[in-house]
């Protein structure tokens, strides 16, 4: 994953590169508006090849040494369900942005629908209150909504 | 009463394991838009103050220290609490604080004015290498990998520089888009990396699930006397003094300085052995630290508009968006200010222990209150957070991006430190090096003939060729 991210961040770098080429140097200016951020995008390429060599190494040198060994369960360590519920909030997250950002539905309904499933998703189960989550969503949602759209003119989808 | 309801708010939010007082305050910071600047300021010491110590409860009674800078106190705190000593150790966990308190409080208040003062001499040239200064003690002296110390702070430097450049009203960075041209929001980008992020890591670490262990009840009669005090007089004075010191060091904070302090305890202590397993030492060696590095911090953030620590950005943040500019010129332009906020932190020091000893057993009920329940309430709250002001679909599009990398970061074990005081005052050290050079016309021989640049810049070098020598040296 941090190769993935060196990567990544190797390839902005460059793409940043390209956009202030084309930013021109005032006749008034001692220093370029592109200098600074030029040199920094070269300071992160430097900086970014010497950890992915690094993680790459690291990761052959692992490979090399856990091939014998038996992977570990996941499913007892519990951390494909946190990687999930991961997922969900975030997919959860962006949809209520876009709700928002879009004005699809209006804010209170986009908050309790969004209190109350990612209260579902984290609650473990067999702790799971449906009546607590649903008066809790109500209310903060509402509570929210109340607030944010009538008290304090937020510009959040109202009725 | 301000002061009082944000250490109230800092102490229970603090006694949450997850929550931090990055998160409130960052999730704070757009309703203090409606407050006077004052106000503002003295919520947010409260805060500040209270979030530090609220963990200490958990700690010693749960062995969930509520944020990171308490887990000192749990190593010897939850033994104690074991042993039966439950109240001893929240006693002298609160007494610790505010001796730590109180001894920052007074180097504040006796320091931050002269160096402030001193600072207005400062050439744009001084300025510049200053930040550097600061922003080479944030890389080297985080608990992290210097390389990627180093890494994340340049990517927030550069972050933080997309938008009309100032100097010359050009674009950069912005690929055509209007929405950029305005850059990325501060807002946005704390409330997206210290709220949306940190629920976002508190599901990924199983934060939610995890469930804290209780302490059996024995006798809690032996209370706090004059001997106690003569006792650990030696360990308080100190841990005062280290607690103090790393705090004004930028961006390191008290997680550090208590970590330091803990460590110097049991090196100077007769019975070493005793620590981890319930060595009073420990419990006030953490505590007093832990607290003066919150007065240590505000020195350079209110002098020389350095932040100590990753709270004081937020700090500066609420002070630049009431339009008051922190550094060399606050006392002068804004004293009343100034000094409201260093009388605010005395308050909330003395606050915090009297509402700490007053509430410690409903606090340990407060952390019983299911994560699974709040982490959903705080992306409600991070979502207003970073609309509040701005109002834009751009605010909520950057929140969310801030948040995924401030996630991403914490899994890769890049330190956020550095990122995000670069993102501060990378655009600082940029404009002022600028205006640097339209004041010599083109001429750099000043950062490297005056002698405040100068000076600066080597202590820059030696504190990060420092860790980068002492790691070639452990690979021999």
């Amino acid at each position: 994953m941090n190769i993935l991210f060196c990567g990544f961040l190797i390839a902005l770098s460059f793409f940043l590169l390209n956009d202030l080429s084309k930013v021109k140097m005032s006749p008034f200016d001692y220093l370029a508006s592109s200098a600074v951020p030029s040199a920094l995008c070269w300071a992160l390429i430097v900086l970014n090849s010497i950890v992915l060599v690094r993680s790459m190494f690291a990761l052959i040198t692992v490979s090399q040494t856990a091939a014998a060994e038996k992977p570990v369960d996941d499913l007892e360590s519990g951390s494909i369900s946190t990687t999930f519920q991961l997922l969900w909030i975030g997919a959860i997250s962006i949809a209520y942005v876009v709700t928002i950002n879009f004005s699809l539905v209006p804010y209170a309904v986009s908050t309790i629908l969004m209190l109350a499933s990612c209260m579902t998703i984290l609650a473990p189960k067999d702790k799971r209150s449906w009546w607590l989550i649903f008066g809790l969503s109500v209310s903060v949602g509402g509570g929210c909504a109340y607030v944010f759209t009538e008290i304090l003119p937020l510009p959040f989808p109202g009725f | 009463m301000l002061t009082l309801a944000g250490v109230f708010v800092g102490i229970v939010v603090g006694a949450i394991p997850g929550l931090t007082g990055a998160m409130l305050i960052a999730l704070l910071l757009p309703i203090t838009f409606y407050m006077q600047p004052f106000h503002a300021v003295v919520a947010i010491v409260g805060v500040y103050v209270g979030s530090v110590s609220g963990g200490l409860i958990t700690a010693i009674m749960l062995r969930m220290p509520g944020t990171v800078s308490n887990l000192m106190t749990m190593l010897d705190g939850y033994p104690m609490a074991q042993q039966g000593r439950a109240r001893r150790a929240i006693a002298l966990s609160v007494a610790a604080s505010v001796v730590g308190g109180l001894a920052s409080w007074l180097v504040l208040a006796m320091l931050a004015e002269p160096i402030s003062r001193w600072a207005t001499r400062f050439t744009p040239f001084d300025y510049f290498a200053l930040v550097i200064l600061a922003l080479a003690f944030v890389v080297t002296l985080s608990e992290q990998a210097f390389v990627k110390g180093l890494l994340a702070a340049t990517l927030g430097f550069l972050l933080a520089l997309p938008g009309i450049d100032p100097s010359s009203a050009q674009a950069r960075m912005t690929f055509g888009f209007v929405e950029m041209n305005a850059g990325i929001g501060i807002m946005p980008f704390f409330v997206g990396m210290f709220a949306f992020g940190a629920v976002l890591s508190d599901v990924l670490n199983g934060t939610h699930l995890k469930k804290p262990t209780e302490t059996k009840d024995g006798d809690d009669s032996q209370s706090l006397t004059l001997k106690d005090f003569k006792t650990h007089g030696g360990n308080l004075v100190r841990s005062s003094i280290v607690g103090t010191g790393v705090g004004i060091l930028p961006g390191i904070g008290s997680n550090i300085a208590s970590v330091v302090s803990y460590t110097l305890a049991r090196n100077f202590s007769k019975t070493p052995e005793r620590f981890g397993k319930g060595a009073e030492e420990g419990v006030v060696a953490s505590e007093t630290a832990n607290n003066a590095a919150v007065g240590g911090a505000l020195i350079p953030t209110l002098a020389l508009g350095v932040p100590g620590s990753l709270v004081d950005v937020l700090l500066l943040t609420a002070l630049t968006i009431h339009a008051i500019q922190p550094g060399p010129l606050l006392f002068v332009n804004s004293g009343d200010l100034a000094y409201g906020l260093i009388a605010a932190y005395l308050i909330a020091t003395v606050a915090m222990a009297v509402i700490v000893l007053a509430t410690a057993r409903w606090l340990a009920a407060i952390a019983k209150v299911p994560l699974y329940l709040l982490l959903p309430i705080i992306i409600a709250a991070s979502v207003v957070g970073a609309f509040a002001l701005e109002g834009t679909p751009m605010s909520l599009w950057v929140m969310l991006a801030f948040g995924l990398l401030g996630l991403l970061m914490e899994w890769l074990e890049y330190p956020l430190a550095p990122f995000a005081i670069a993102f501060v005052l990378g655009p600082i050290a940029e404009a002022k090096l600028r205006t640097g050079m339209q004041m010599t016309a083109g001429d750099w021989s000043p950062l490297y003939t005056q002698p405040i640049p100068l000076v600066l810049f080597v202590i820059a070098f030696l504190v990060s060729a420092l860790p980068l020598s002492k790691s070639l040296l452990a690979k021999r």
